[in-house]
């Protein structure tokens, strides 16, 4: 005789039973103490404010630059800034430099945590 | 090309960067003009007992040697025949210097003093005036690309404008030479006007009609 | 007979020479000095009769058997060496009592000419003590315990090193904040000049301490001397760091200058030979009273027709304000005109220094005038385009 399914979906599933599914540890439940550097191209966007006040003076100028001094060395110095910045950085890191603060490149992270790794 | 690498590697100590020079890492490179040896002495002092690479054989120390012309010459070699390139470009020189001394004569009481006949300060002011501020680059995003416009180094505003002096000057009828169009063109840009000025401003003004995309640039 | 036994010694000094390939031969002089500090004889005595009685330690046994064959070994070479050069020395005709190593060298290089280009790869015939590296002595005593505390690091004295190090940067620290206290400053007089030095290079370092290091650790080396260097007290300590400092070369007096000599008509000159620049070679005379004449092959600077060769040329006398002051005569061959332009310069500039000041022969050097200019033409690599230039890659 068939049964309504209606009577049984009433009650809801059972739940299963745990004993059945015993819990494997597939990957270790602790943090490595390494992290990948793939994801740590950084972000390039620099000088955008800049651009901007420089956009609006050649834009009301009609595009001749004699008129927008101020704002192209402005925008200039701070893209040299922003070189300058970076290049300094990139040496630090590549000398394997860890220095004190919250936004370290992946390298210096994993040097810190090597020095003090996870408890096992 | 492991086996390569891997001798690379080994003959450069800690970092996996092959060296393609003749010259070990240490040597530094020369000072030719004495007045810049004059200027950075305090650096040059540190520099006894450094070996100092040897000077390249377009190295000198004269009047007549700049910077400027010396790129140029550069830019404009094809095949590695510099020598056609820089007597093109002393040609171009002594173009400029002519008609600008025409004009001086042609001039009338004020205006002659105002025109300047120096061919080299010409040049360095067209490029001066050629060069760009930003350019664009394309940018893939979600299948559409993006004219995105970035910031670029000096010594790129450089290379560009004198590139774009040196197409504007190829582009030209078969009869007439390389040295007359360039002199124009130098004389034109010098003066804020002409192609070349005009194209700079044409990539300022699509700069500009990209703006909204500036903060998409991740590279 | 004589040959056989000489040539004996030759091949076995060779046999060894590459079994011991990865070993460079022990240094010059001048750096076994300090690696007596390390505890490196060459081999200790074998063990007194007191020890045998005893148990010893395999380790021990071991050592002791390759101590004894190595001395052995080494006996029998500096016996081999011994006869070998008496008979080198009977063969040159020259007293055997009195013949020293560099005429063995000599007798060697001209009994067996050799046109190998590796100066190491040449018959030679050597001291043993020079040709076999020296050996650590026995590290552990006779019941097989160390007796360095850092003996099982692999690397005792280079792990002691560094310790070493640190503790002088920390009493040097130490000293920093008690002057601080007292409000004394460190000594300007004194500081220590490390201008014309740079640090051992990796391989000598290796020498001194008789144990070979990886790369990061001889960076980890210069970067601990680094810091010890950079403090303001370092003077306090400058006979550890000097023991790891090498003087650098004073650039512009490192060739002599040669003194002019005097012609028939009474004027100075300086011939240059081999100046050498890419495949062109030449020879080049400047005199000094004369009026910038200056011939090439016999003709004068039209010999180049190019105006930036005829400008190198001028270059040199140009910098040194000796335009039009001197003659020059120069002989060359090979090459095109740049190089050959390039090969007269140099000789030019390096004949000029007998004639200018020190403070002009160090202005010409920072111009890079007086450096031999060694680029040659780079060759075309296969599967590439030229030299650097990839073909045009498709991808189908």
């Amino acid at each position: 005789m068939r049964v309504p399914s209606a009577l049984f979906a009433a009650r809801g599933r059972a739940p299963q039973n745990e004993a059945d599914v015993p819990f494997q540890e597939i990957l270790p439940l602790r943090l490595k103490n390494t992290v990948s550097g793939k994801a740590d191209s950084g972000n390039d966007v620099a000088c955008l404010q800049e651009m901007g006040v420089l956009f609006a003076c050649l834009k009301d100028n009609e595009f001749v630059e004699k008129y927008c001094h101020k704002e192209i060395s402005q925008f200039q110095n701070c893209f040299k800034c922003y070189m300058d910045r970076k290049f300094e950085a990139k040496k630090t890191i590549n000398q394997g430099i860890v220095q004190p603060g919250n936004n370290l490149n992946y390298k210096q992270l994993n040097k810190y945590m090597r020095r003090y790794p996870n408890p096992l | 090309m492991s086996f390569l690498s891997r001798l690379a590697v080994k003959s450069s100590g800690f970092s996996c960067i092959r060296r393609m020079s003749v010259y070990p890492q240490h040597y530094a490179e020369p000072v030719v003009q004495k007045n810049k040896q004059i200027e950075q002495k305090s650096e040059l002092a540190k520099l006894h007992h450094v070996p100092i690479k040897a000077a390249v054989n377009k190295a000198s120390d004269t009047v007549f040697h700049d910077d400027t012309k010396e790129k140029m010459v550069n830019y404009i070699t094809k095949k590695g025949n510099s020598a056609l390139a820089r007597s093109l470009l002393s040609k171009t020189m002594e173009l400029i210097k002519r008609t600008q001394t025409e004009h001086m004569n042609l001039a009338k009481g004020d205006d002659k003093d105002k025109i300047n006949t120096n061919a080299e300060t010409l040049l360095k002011q067209a490029v001066e005036n050629c060069r760009p501020l930003l350019q664009v680059t394309a940018i893939k995003r979600g299948g559409v690309n993006y004219q995105v416009p970035v910031p670029i180094t000096t010594k790129r505003s450089y290379f560009l404008a004198m590139k774009w002096l040196l197409e504007a000057a190829r582009e030209k009828e078969r009869k007439v030479s390389l040295p007359e169009k360039l002199a124009w063109e130098i004389l034109d840009a010098a003066h804020g006007q002409g192609r070349v000025v005009k194209r700079k401003d044409d990539l300022h003004r699509q700069c500009e009609s990209n703006r909204a995309y500036a903060h998409y640039r991740w590279s | 007979m004589a040959l056989r036994v000489f040539s004996l010694n030759l091949v076995k000094t060779n046999r060894n020479l590459l079994q011991n390939g990865f070993k460079s031969p022990a240094p010059p002089t001048g750096h076994m000095a300090p690696a007596a500090s390390f505890a490196t004889e060459v081999t200790v005595q074998a063990a007194p009769a007191a020890v045998q009685k005893q148990k010893v330690s395999k380790a021990m046994r071991a050592y002791l058997k390759r101590a004894n064959e190595h001395d052995e070994f080494m006996k029998t070479q500096h016996l081999e060496f011994q006869i070998g050069k008496r008979h080198l020395a009977n063969m040159m005709g020259a007293d055997a009592e009195t013949f020293t190593q560099e005429d063995v060298d000599e007798a060697i290089s001209y009994l067996f000419p050799s046109g190998l280009y590796d100066p190491k790869a040449r018959p030679a015939m050597k001291s043993p003590d020079v040709v076999f590296p020296a050996r650590k002595a026995a590290e552990f005593d006779e019941t097989g315990r160390p007796f360095h505390s850092l003996f099982y690091t692999g690397k005792p004295n280079f792990f002691q090193l560094l310790h070493d190090i640190v503790e002088e940067t920390n009493k040097l620290a130490d000293l920093e904040e008690r002057m601080l206290r007292r409000g004394n400053k460190p000594d300007e007089n004194q500081k220590l000049e490390i201008d014309g030095f740079h640090l051992l290079p990796k391989d000598q370092l290796e020498l001194l301490l008789v144990e070979s290091i990886a790369d990061i650790e001889y960076s980890n080396f210069c970067n601990s001397m680094d810091r010890l260097i950079a403090s303001p007290y370092a003077y306090k300590s400058k006979t550890f760091i000097e023991r790891f400092l090498k003087p650098l070369m004073d650039q512009s007096n490192q060739l002599e200058v040669p003194k002019p000599k005097i012609d028939g008509e009474g004027r100075q000159y300086i011939t240059t030979y081999e100046c050498l620049r890419k495949t062109a070679r030449a020879d080049v005379t400047v005199r000094l009273p004369g009026t910038g004449k200056i011939s090439i092959n016999g003709k004068n600077i039209s010999y180049f027709e190019d105006e930036n060769c005829r400008e190198q040329l001028l270059f040199p006398l140009q910098f040194s304000e000796l335009l039009g002051k001197v003659d020059v005569e120069a002989n060359v061959e090979g090459g095109g005109p740049s190089g050959q332009a390039g090969a007269i310069r140099w000789g030019i500039a390096m004949s000029l220094r007998s004639f200018v000041d020190q403070e002009m022969i160090e202005s010409m050097r920072l111009a890079g005038l007086l450096t031999r200019d060694y680029r040659r033409r780079e060759r075309k690599k296969f599967g590439q385009e030229g030299a650097r230039r990839k073909y045009t890659w498709k991808k189908r």
